[in-house]
């Protein structure tokens, strides 16, 4: 993982596909937001939603064994956290990734979609596209 | 903060597993890990105490998913105590345990284990 810069009201980070990176990147956005004073349950639910995007992206992405740069961009205003995740992996719309079944009886369910379904939980939106061979997907916090 | 696990067993085939710190995706493989022994054996509940768990991920989860099936499976006890509210909002919106096997307090959860096994010894259940 590089910490590509750390300003006042804005974290961009990028990492390898690497794991062990998500987590290093984890700690940088929560390190951010604790020092720009961000309520406790916004940095709770910003660094999970960006556990879930990258682990998902580093697991899932990539068919081939070059190395790929996974970019993430924080920035923060009055109102809002605004976190964007690019990868050059796959097309992968997370917005229309299955969420799990939840009709059926919990102990004949599978795990999957968990994470998705967390992220769409937890943001307040989540917009996806794919633009210039890359997934961008941009997720809203509100600070109010 | 890594994850700490402390596993004891507290009264006989009731495993207490301690969790402090976080439980994402660097820390589950390792809870997953020491939780095998624990269900290879003989088990009557596993009991996890969340009071010190600050943070929980879908990988944390699907540790404890897998735990909660394997128990069902040998018709053992899952039991959630003591969760910090940003860990049981998690839970909740996941939706992959059961609410009843989620309790306020160790205390809680002890005298549910308590009030089964005697329903066990009288026949009751299983």
């Amino acid at each position: 993982m590089f910490l590509v810069s750390d300003e006042a009201r804005s974290l961009h980070i990028g990492i390898g596909r690497d794991l062990a990176d998500v987590g290093s990147a984890n700690r940088s956005l929560e390190e951010f937001l604790e020092s720009r004073a961000v309520a406790p349950q916004v940095t709770f639910a910003a660094t999970l939603v960006l556990e879930e995007i990258l682990t998902n992206v580093v697991k899932y992405a990539f068919d081939d064994s070059v190395p790929h740069e996974v970019r993430i961009d924080a920035d923060l205003d009055a109102r809002e956290l605004v976190l964007k995740i690019a990868d050059d992996g796959r097309p992968f719309d997370i917005l229309a990734a299955p969420a799990p079944d939840f009709d059926r009886p919990v102990e004949c369910r599978d795990a999957g979609g968990l994470g998705i379904h967390l992220v769409r939980s937890l943001a307040q939106r989540v917009e996806y596209r794919r633009a210039g061979g890359r997934n961008v997907v941009t997720v809203h916090f509100s600070l109010e | 903060m890594p994850l700490h696990i402390a596993i004891a067993e507290k009264k006989p085939g009731l495993h207490e597993v301690a969790l402090t710190g976080r439980l994402d995706t660097d820390t589950a493989p390792e809870l997953d890990n020491r939780l095998k022994p624990v269900l290879a054996g003989k088990v009557a509940a596993v009991r996890f105490d969340m009071g010190s768990l600050e943070y929980i991920s879908s990988m944390g989860i699907r540790v404890l998913f897998k735990t909660f099936k394997t128990l069902r499976q040998k018709k053992a006890m899952f039991l959630l105590a003591n969760l910090q509210p940003q860990i049981k909002k998690v839970i909740e919106i996941a939706q992959a345990l059961p609410p009843e096997t989620v309790f306020s307090s160790i205390k809680e959860a002890d005298e549910y284990f308590d009030a089964m096994q005697r329903k066990v010894l009288e026949g009751d259940v299983f």
